[in-house]
C-alpha cells in the first residue's frame, strides 16, 4: 500500500479537503448534539419543574380532603408527558407541624409503565437507582404547611432519542457534505494540480527530449505561478547556455577544420604534441613523405625517420623545450619513403591556456634540403675565392716589390741615361709599383679580415681606438684633424679586428675632408643587446644614393688625387662588423658630413651562435 | 385528617399495624372502619370542616381586623365532641385564629365565619335564613343544601364527601376554590 505521501497530489489534495471538511462537520455535529443534550436537560427539568407544582398545587385539595381519587385523576394528567415514567404522591405524616419524609405515605400515584411501582413510603434514601431516570421532588404546600410531596421520575430516554435522531440527522449531513465536498474538491482541485500537471509534463519532456525551448504553462499568480515563472527563467537559461554551447562546439568545430584544412594544405610538415611531447597529430604531408602511417610514426614513433646522426641533438634539444617551455627550434635530415634524406628546419612552440599551463604543441617541418646544399655549394664558393685572393696577393707581393725595387734603382742610377720622357714614364711606373702594392696589401687585409679566427676575448674599445690613432698618426697631424672621444665599453671581439674598423673609419674621416680641418668624435651607446659606436666627421659627405654602395669592394666615390685610397677599406669594415653579428651604416648628406655607426654586440656568445645559424642556414 | 391517621384508633390498634395501616391506602381503612366508628367519622368531618376554611375566601369586610379569630360556630348539640377543638388548635388561616364556638340553638353571632348546622337542629331552613353574609354554612345529608346551605357533608359509598351550592357561596360573597369544587362529589349552581 503506496503512503500517504507517495500519492499524486490532485488525489492528496480530495484526502485533505475530505478529512478537513468531515472533522469540521463531525466537530460540529457533536458539538451541537452535546450542547443541545446538555440544554434540553435544563429545558425538560425547568418544565417539569412547573409541572409539578402546578400538580403540587391542584393535589392540596385532593390531599386535605383524602380524596385520592381525585389525586390520582390529576396525576394522571402527566400521559400528556411521554417523558414522565412516574409520579408519587405522598402523603406527610402528622398534621405538619412537624413535616418530615420518613413518616410520608404513599397517597397517590401514575406510573407510565406498569413495571414501576411507587415505594410505599418517601424516605431520604429511596431515590431510584436507574440510570436514566432522574427524579424531581418537590413538596405540596396549603396555606404555607407541607401537607405532601410529590416526587417525579422522568426518564431521559427522550434526550437519548434526540441524540440518535441528531445523531443520524448529522451523520447524513455529514454524507452528503463529504460527496459535496468531494465533488467540489474534485472541481477545485484543478485550480492548483492543473499547475503542477502542466509542470510536471513539461520537466517531463525537458527531461526526455532535452528541448529547452519547451515551457510550463501558468495558470496562477500563486507560489505556484511564481514555480512556473522560475522554472521557465531557468529553463531560459538553460537554453540560452545550451545555444551558446552549441555554436561554440560548432566554432570549435569549425576551428578545427581549418585547421585540419590549414594543416593539410601547406607544403609544411604539420604536427602536434601532448604537453608531454607525445606527437598526437601529424598532416598527411607526413605520411607521404616518410612513406610510414600515422600509427608507426604517432607519439615516438617519428624518430624512426630522423638520420641517425642528428637524432642525439634532435632528442636533446626537444626534451629542452618540453622542460622549459621555450621555443624548439632545430636542422635535421628526415628520411624520405625512397631512403634519401633531406635536410628539414624543425620548429614547435607551446600553446598555454590563461593560466599558463602548456596544453599541446604545435610545430612545423620545412623541407630546406636545396637551400642548404646552396649554401654550402656558396661557402665552398666563398672559401675558394678567399683562398684565391689571399695566395694571389700573397704570391703577387713578391713581383710587385721587385717591379718596385727595381724602378727605384732605375731611377737613381740611370737617371742621366734617361730623356724627359723616359723619366716620367719611369715615375708613372713607380707609381703604378706603389699603387699595386697598396691594393695587395688591402686585398690581404680585406681577406685576413674574412678569414682570421674569430675572438671572444674582452677588448677595451679605448684603447683599440689608441692603436688605430697611432697608426694614422701622420695622415692625422698633416691634416691638422682634430680626434676627440667619449667613455668607450668593453666589447667581446677581436682586438686587431676593432682596430681595423676603427683605423678605416678615422682615416677614411681624414681622407675624405672638406676644407676645414677635420673634427672627429668617437661615441658608444647602447642599443639593446649591442653597443652601437659612431663615428662622426665633418667632411664632405655622402650622396643618400650612395649610402649602400660605398660598403661594397673598390667601391670608391671619389677618385681625386688628394683622396688617395684603393677603397676597400669599408669593405674590410662591413665584412669584421658583419662577422661579429653587428652591422654598419653611414648617415649623411652632402657637405654636412658623415657618421658612420656599427653595432658590436655586449656579449660574445649569442652573437657567435647567432652568427652561426645564419651562416648554416 | 393525618391526627386521625396517628392516633391509634378504629379496628386496628396494636402498632405493628400501623406499618400494615400505611401499606394500603387511607379509603381502604376509612372503608373498612368508619361504619363501625361514628366517632370516627366525626373525626374525618372535623377536619373537613378544618380543610374548608383554606379553600374558602372570605371579603375582606367580614373580619373586624386583620387578627380577628375565625370562629367555627357549632349550632344544635356538638357531634364532634372534642374532636373538632383538637383539630383547629393551633391552626390559623390568613392570619387569622380558628377557634371553636357553641351557639346552640341561639342565631349565629356576627363573629361566626363557618356555621355548622348540627342534625339535631330543628329548621335548618330558618337558621340559614337568619345567617349573615360573610359566613360559610355546613351542614349534613343533601337536603341541607335544598335548605340553602353551601357545604353539606354526605356519606357515599362508606366515605365523607361533600356537596357544594356554589349560588349560596356567590350570594353570600363567598369564593369557593376551585381545587375544593374539582374534589366535591356534587356541585349545584354552577355558572
Amino acid at each position: 500500500m503506496t503512503s500517504f505521501r507517495d500519492i499524486p497530489i490532485r488525489q492528496k489534495l480530495i484526502v485533505v479537503t475530505l478529512v478537513t471538511a468531515g472533522a469540521a462537520l463531525l466537530l460540529a455535529g457533536t458539538g451541537n448534539v452535546l450542547v443541545d443534550s446538555f440544554l434540553f436537560r435544563g429545558y425538560l427539568r425547568r418544565d417539569l419543574t412547573v409541572l409539578v407544582r402546578v400538580i403540587a398545587d391542584h393535589s392540596t385539595a385532593a390531599l386535605s380532603f383524602n380524596d385520592p381519587a381525585a389525586a390520582t385523576e390529576s396525576l394522571a394528567a402527566l400521559k400528556e408527558r411521554s417523558h414522565v415514567s412516574a409520579a408519587c404522591l405522598y402523603r406527610s405524616a402528622g398534621q405538619g407541624k412537624v413535616a418530615s419524609r420518613s413518616g410520608a405515605n404513599l397517597f397517590a400515584q401514575y406510573s407510565a409503565s406498569r413495571s414501576f411501582t411507587c415505594p410505599g413510603t418517601l424516605d431520604g434514601t429511596s431515590q431510584t437507582g436507574r440510570v436514566d431516570e432522574l427524579s424531581l421532588i418537590q413538596p405540596v404546600l396549603l396555606n404555607g404547611r407541607q401537607i405532601g410531596t410529590i416526587v417525579l421520575f422522568y426518564d431521559l430516554g427522550e434526550v437519548n432519542e434526540r441524540i440518535r435522531l441528531y445523531g443520524s440527522t448529522i451523520a447524513g449531513v455529514f454524507l452528503l457534505a463529504l460527496i459535496l465536498a468531494f465533488l467540489l474538491s474534485n472541481r477545485l482541485r484543478a485550480v492548483i494540480s492543473t499547475s503542477i500537471t502542466h509542470l510536471v509534463r513539461a520537466t517531463t519532456s525537458v527531461a526526455q527530449t532535452g528541448d529547452y525551448t519547451v515551457r510550463a504553462e501558468k495558470f496562477s499568480g500563486d507560489e505556484l505561478g511564481v514555480l512556473v515563472d522560475r522554472f521557465n527563467e531557468m529553463l531560459n537559461g538553460i537554453q540560452i547556455r545550451d545555444e551558446g554551447l552549441k555554436k561554440a562546439l560548432r566554432e570549435v568545430d569549425a576551428e578545427r577544420a581549418r585547421f585540419h584544412f590549414l594543416a593539410e594544405s601547406m607544403p609544411q610538415k604539420i604536427f602536434t604534441t601532448t604537453p608531454a611531447g607525445e606527437v598526437d597529430y601529424l598532416n598527411p604531408q607526413w605520411m607521404e613523405f616518410s612513406g610510414m602511417t600515422f600509427a608507426q610514426m604517432k607519439a615516438w614513433g617519428w624518430t624512426q625517420s630522423v638520420h641517425p646522426e642528428d637524432l642525439e641533438g634532435n632528442i636533446r634539444e626537444w626534451k629542452r623545450a618540453l622542460q622549459t617551455g621555450e621555443p624548439f627550434h632545430f636542422q635535421q635530415r628526415f628520411r624520405r619513403a625512397d631512403g634519401a634524406y633531406r635536410w628539414h628546419l624543425s620548429r614547435a612552440h607551446a600553446m598555454r591556456d590563461a593560466a599558463g599551463n602548456i596544453t599541446m604543441w604545435i610545430g612545423s617541418n620545412t623541407d630546406i634540403h636545396e637551400q642548404k646544399e646552396k649554401e654550402e655549394e656558396l661557402r665552398r664558393a666563398n672559401e675558394d675565392l678567399r683562398q684565391f685572393a689571399y695566395s694571389a696577393s700573397h704570391d703577387l707581393q713578391e713581383p710587385i716589390r721587385n717591379v718596385a725595387v727595381y724602378s727605384e734603382i732605375i731611377a737613381r742610377r740611370y737617371d742621366h741615361a734617361l730623356d724627359q720622357n723616359g723619366r716620367q714614364f719611369l715615375e708613372f711606373l713607380r707609381e703604378g709599383g706603389h699603387r699595386l702594392a697598396r691594393l695587395v696589401d688591402d686585398l690581404l687585409a680585406y681577406t685576413r679580415a674574412s678569414m682570421a679566427e674569430l675572438s671572444e676575448h674582452a677588448v677595451d674599445a679605448k684603447s683599440a681606438m689608441n692603436s688605430s690613432l697611432a697608426v694614422l698618426a701622420k695622415p692625422i697631424e698633416e691634416a691638422a684633424a682634430v680626434v676627440t672621444a667619449d667613455e668607450l665599453p668593453v666589447v667581446y671581439m677581436g682586438d686587431l679586428h676593432l682596430q681595423q674598423v676603427f683605423q678605416n673609419l678615422i682615416g677614411n674621416a681624414v681622407k675624405y675632408r672638406s676644407g676645414e680641418p677635420p673634427r672627429i668624435h668617437i661615441s658608444a651607446r647602447q642599443m639593446g643587446a649591442m653597443w652601437c659606436f659612431s663615428v662622426r666627421d665633418n667632411g664632405i659627405g655622402i650622396d643618400p644614393q650612395y649610402k649602400e654602395k660605398i660598403f661594397g669592394v673598390f667601391k670608391r666615390l671619389s677618385y681625386d688625387r688628394t683622396s688617395s685610397g684603393t677603397g676597400i677599406g669599408l669593405a674590410i669594415c662591413q665584412r669584421v662588423v658583419e662577422r661579429y653579428g653587428g652591422r654598419i651604416w653611414v648617415e649623411s648628406e652632402p657637405g654636412e658630413g658623415a657618421t658612420f655607426h656599427f653595432t658590436v654586440p655586449r656579449r660574445a656568445e649569442p652573437a657567435l651562435a647567432a652568427t652561426a645559424e645564419s651562416s648554416g642556414g | 385528617m393525618a391526627a386521625q391517621q396517628e392516633r391509634p384508633v378504629g379496628c386496628f390498634r396494636a402498632p405493628w399495624r400501623q406499618l400494615f395501616l400505611a401499606a394500603f391506602s387511607l379509603p381502604m381503612f376509612l372503608q373498612t372502619c368508619a361504619a363501625a366508628d361514628a366517632h370516627l367519622e366525626y373525626s374525618v368531618k372535623a377536619a373537613f370542616l378544618l380543610n374548608f376554611t383554606k379553600f374558602v375566601e372570605w371579603p375582606q369586610t367580614a373580619f373586624a381586623d386583620p387578627q380577628a379569630a375565625l370562629e367555627i360556630c357549632v349550632s344544635g348539640k356538638n357531634p364532634f365532641g372534642s374532636a373538632l377543638e383538637e383539630v383547629v388548635r393551633g391552626e390559623a388561616v390568613n392570619g387569622h385564629t380558628l377557634a371553636v364556638r357553641e351557639i346552640g340553638q341561639a342565631p349565629p353571632p356576627a363573629t361566626c365565619k363557618v356555621l355548622f348546622v348540627g342534625p339535631d337542629v330543628k329548621d335548618p331552613a330558618r337558621l340559614l335564613g337568619s345567617v349573615a353574609h360573610g359566613v360559610l354554612t355546613v351542614g349534613e345529608e343533601e337536603r341541607f343544601l335544598r335548605d340553602g346551605g353551601m357545604i353539606a357533608l354526605v356519606i357515599d359509598n362508606r366515605r365523607v364527601r361533600f356537596d357544594v351550592n356554589q349560588t349560596a357561596a356567590e350570594n353570600a360573597n363567598l369564593k369557593i376554590s376551585s381545587k375544593l369544587l374539582s374534589i366535591a362529589r356534587k356541585v349545584t349552581g354552577q355558572p
